[in-house]
């Protein structure tokens, strides 16, 4: 158990306002391996982010709530920890790069004191010290380290998203957690980006959580894949399983949408019908209403995450049941 | 599994339960359904509407004559007779007060309405039309700006002399300014809304558009202004009638009521006190119910 | 930049220009006869006439305006008081100082205590501390200035003799006048404050700020401070022009011998050089004082530095291209 960094049990969040109670993550569980990189796949609302902002501990106050399991990092139960113990993780262990670059970055401080910021909230250093690690940083996200006295409003989105990776990276986290750091970017950027990740990704070794709703970019990218729907991880596998051996309807139904440079086709595959609303679950499948495959006894169970081989994990009553013939 | 039941969920399930019809949701029902949650409001609501019925209904509530002097109760303290005392000339001040109501209030009405109508077009107008009618009206606008409203009043009432219609022309050309700022502000918002954007591509009449669209939605805002403009112009007007210039005695004002106990203030206090209380509840209700109204329409404002 | 604030420096004149028509236009519209006024009621009428003659009061409203301009311009000349017979200029200059003094006072009053009650009820949102700090905010915009002018009054004047209830001879006599404007503004910065406080505390960059691990106290002072304080800069502005018009009337109940006061007599009396010198002295301080605030701005958001500049720049290219196109 000692080289898993992350291990998610049995976590549930939920949203809760005056007027509903939205579910946003359901009883996921997962683990990471050390210098993993691991790819959260799944639509809008599907819950990636939530998940990501309760392993920061950043859900939103009074409003988001995690009602039910664990959250280990490096052994320890994140949830368990002090406010004060939980700040001394973020930034230094576990980091986060947001969606947005263009918010992001605080729009009256300099990029180089916001990446200072960070180095001298976590390592013990002379504001001067800092600035010139600082400066180091923006070197190694491809900037002109004497660009430090400058505003995020000089810099375009790509520029920015690469401060906040700086800013990211700066203490060295153990854990990243990128939340679709390329999808308010130009397609260009969005490589560039990548692959700058990549290269950094390799000389630190740092383990990832990449969360995106693009494929493509998590078959270039990652190690492992988890597929969330509805707040559930309804397949999870090795990128090599998940890409060449989808078992869910969903992901397959994930595929198929994917526009093929081969084949001619005049309109892409949709998946029919729309995600359960958040603040209604069913309490059955809740894949059920636009899958290709239901059967009758998927109304009455919500089926069990199984693991139909060495660490592929899928959770679909069809599966569960040949298993169990 | 995957459901996970919590007691907040079963408190909604209840109170979704509880409401037996699905009612059909307007933006203007939302409004309402947040502003009766909102207890402040409420209570600014239920004191606006008090304060209307005394303004209504004065001549029943009042004991006396607001004008009526009797030289043998003269500087009475508070008492039985008379609940808030009488002044020099023997006037008994709670009737002074429950009509002081009946003209704050229709004044500080007719203020607004003629605010809205003279600024607050001015405004709807600069902000639909935009270019040189919007840089024309607005730099107009700032000429005014530059004076302070309570002067600018003040010299039309000079202008003017004292009076009801003076006041109320006074108070409507110096809050013109601060009037077509807000409800340009108001439709330049919705104005750039996109569902106006799109009815303009499909060829919606100008008209049919302010009507239609631009008002409605800006309808919220405007509200709002409405309701804080009342307690504005009742402090401008009591303002300017303690100082002199405004209305004329023996109008029981409640600016004007409070002038008339300046001069006792060291001896009978009472005497102020308890017109200064009718414009504080006053000015207080307004800006409750504004307030209340402002989270009501505008939610992501609180 | 300096382009920029001459720009707005050139804007005086037209708004100068504007103040001044629409007083003139007021006071020719004013019952009375201003010569009248001067000479008193003992006078023949051949002396108001002769009066009326050296006034210019028989030339056409526009040439009489023009005159007043041109006096201005030329000679620094904003008319003689009726009243007095004193240059205008001369009988406001001394007063500007202590009513400087009283609304300098009175917004740093306001903005301080607004500004205070604003980021403690942004940070206690929702709690009961939020609710107080609103209502006792509210309750202070609802009650006119002269009101709680009187109140003070009564409590530390006529019940404590601890200030004295009006006049200036002595430094406390500043403290009533200021505190009532001052207390009056306070509910509209802490409005303010507080939502744009909220507002800036959700952005997304003090989630950065929270995933760099900062305490929640620095993510107030360092993050959030600065950008919420912009709109409450701008709306010193606009509560200034409220409060010299708090001034006109405390200074009134106050007995302070200030340019509101006056103003206010001026206004009564009908003292018309008067009032249009004051109002156009007011208009002046408050345009410059805006333009202060806008300047200050710039300093605060390094994102308009650029935009005013680039704005300058684009003028001048679309004035080049233009002239080429013509």
């Amino acid at each position: 158990m000692d080289e898993n960094i992350l291990d998610i049990e049995d976590l549930v969040v939920h949203y809760e306002t005056e007027d509903e109670v939205v579910e946003a993550v359901n009883n996921i569980k997962l683990t990471m391996k050390k210098g993993e990189i691991l790819g959260l796949v799944g639509e809008t609302g599907a819950g990636k982010t939530t998940t990501a902002l309760a392993i920061m501990g950043l859900l939103p106050e009074r409003v988001g709530a995690i009602k039910k399991g664990k959250i280990k990092f490096e052994g320890e139960n994140l949830l368990e920890k002090s406010k004060r113990e939980m700040r001394a993780v973020r930034g230094k262990k576990i980091s986060m790069i947001f969606q947005d670059p263009m918010t992001a970055l605080n729009p009256v401080k300099t990029v180089g004191d916001q990446i200072a910021e960070v180095i001298l909230l976590h390592d013990k250093c002379s504001k001067v010290e800092a600035l010139k690690r600082a400066q180091d940083m923006l070197a190694l996200v491809g900037i002109v380290p004497e660009r430090y006295k400058d505003y995020p409003h000089q810099f375009s989105g790509g520029m920015k998203q690469r401060i906040v990776i700086a800013i990211a990276l700066a203490c060295e986290p153990d854990l990243l957690i990128a939340d679709e750091p390329t999808t308010a970017l130009d397609v260009t950027i969005q490589a560039q980006i990548l692959d700058m990740m990549r290269a950094l990704q390799k000389k630190n070794n740092t383990s990832t959580i990449l969360i995106t709703h693009d494929l493509g970019v998590v078959a270039e990218m990652c190690d492992h894949c988890a597929v969330m729907y509805a707040g559930e991880i309804v397949e999870y596998g090795t990128l090599e399983e998940i890409f060449d051996n989808p078992k869910h309807p969903y992901t397959k139904a994930l595929y198929k949408s994917i526009p093929s440079l081969d084949k001619d086709v005049d309109r892409l595959h949709v998946i029919p019908g729309m995600v359960c609303d958040p603040s209604d679950l069913p309490s059955h499948c809740s894949f059920y209403d636009r899958c290709d495959e239901k059967c009758d006894a998927c109304k009455l169970h919500d089926p069990l995450p199984y693991e139909i081989k060495d660490g592929h994990v899928v959770k679909c009553l069809k599966y569960q049941a040949r298993e169990e013939e | 599994m995957a459901k996970m039941y919590t007691p907040e969920m079963e408190k909604i399930a209840k109170k979704k339960a509880r409401r037996k019809k699905p009612i059909n949701s307007t933006p203007a029902y939302e409004a309402w359904k947040r502003f009766r949650r909102n207890k402040t409001a409420i209570v600014g609501l239920v004191m606006v509407c008090i304060l209307v019925l005394i303004a209504l209904f004065a001549n029943f509530i009042a004991p006396y004559d607001y004008q009526a002097q009797d030289y043998t109760a003269m500087m009475q303290k508070p008492n039985a007779a008379h609940l808030f005392g009488t002044d020099q000339f023997g006037r008994d001040i709670f009737s002074r007060c429950v009509y002081g109501a009946r003209y704050s209030l229709f004044i500080a009405l007719f203020c607004t309405i003629a605010a809205l109508f003279s600024g607050g077009l001015l405004g709807i107008l600069a902000g639909y039309f935009g270019g040189i009618v919007d840089t024309v009206i607005m730099r107009v606008m700032d000429i005014f700006q530059s004076i302070p409203m309570i002067m600018m009043a003040m010299c039309i009432v000079s202008v003017l002399g004292n009076g009801i219609p003076q006041l109320v022309a006074a108070v409507m050309f110096a809050s013109m300014p601060t009037m077509a700022r807000n409800n340009r502000a108001a439709i330049l918002r919705v104005r750039g809304c996109d569902y106006i954007e799109s009815s303009e591509a499909i060829g919606v009449s100008q008209i049919k558009m302010i009507i239609k669209h631009m008002i409605p939605n800006a309808a919220g805002v405007m509200i709002i202004y409405f309701v804080g403009f009342l307690a504005v112009s009742i402090m401008m007007m009591s303002s300017m009638s303690y100082i002199g210039v405004g209305l004329a005695a023996p109008t029981p004002e409640w600016g004007l009521i409070l002038n008339d106990g300046k001069a006792y203030m060291t001896s009978s206090p009472y005497m102020m006190f308890f017109p200064a209380l009718m414009i504080m509840i006053t000015c207080f209700a307004f800006n409750l119910l504004g307030d209340g109204l402002r989270d009501a329409f505008d939610p992501k404002s609180k | 930049m300096i382009k920029y604030i001459i720009k707005r420096i050139l804007y005086l004149i037209p708004i100068m220009l504007g103040v001044s028509a629409i007083i003139f236009i007021l006071k020719t519209f004013t019952p009375g006869d201003p010569a009248r006024v001067i000479l008193g009621n003992d006078a023949t009428q051949e002396q108001v006439d002769a009066k009326r003659e050296e006034l210019g009061l028989n030339d056409p409203v526009i040439i009489q305006y023009g005159n007043y301009i041109k006096g201005i311009v030329t000679r620094g000349d904003f008319g003689d008081s009726y009243r007095t017979g004193n240059p205008v200029l001369s009988e406001i200059l001394p007063r500007l100082k202590t009513s400087g003094l009283i609304t300098l006072g009175a917004v740093a009053i306001g903005a301080v205590i607004g500004v205070l009650l604003g980021i403690i009820s942004a940070l206690r949102k929702y709690t009961w501390v939020d609710s107080l700090v609103l209502v006792i905010s509210m309750f202070f915009q609802s009650v006119p200035e002269f009101v709680v002018a009187l109140v003070l009054i009564f409590i530390f004047a006529v019940n404590y003799h601890l200030l004295p209830s009006s006049g200036i001879e002595t430094a406390s006599g500043y403290i009533l006048p200021m505190l009532c404007i001052g207390l009056s503004s306070v509910a509209s910065y802490t409005r303010i404050t507080r939502s744009s406080m909220l507002e800036v505390l959700s952005e997304d960059y003090i989630r950065t700020a929270k995933a760099k691990g900062q305490t929640d106290s620095n993510i107030t002072k360092h993050h959030a401070l600065r950008n919420a304080m912009i709109p409450v800069a701008q709306s010193i502005g606009t509560n200034l022009g409220n409060s010299i018009g708090g001034a006109m009337v405390l200074e009134t109940v106050f007995g302070v011998p200030g340019v509101g006061k006056y103003i206010v007599d001026s206004i009564t009396q009908r003292n018309y050089p008067s009032v249009l010198g004051g109002a156009l002295i007011i208009a002046m301080v408050l345009t410059i004082i805006n333009l202060l605030v806008d300047i200050s701005f710039i300093l605060i958001d390094p994102r308009l530095k650029s935009t005013i500049i680039a704005g300058g720049k684009k003028s001048k290219k679309v004035k080049e291209t233009a002239a080429k196109a013509a």
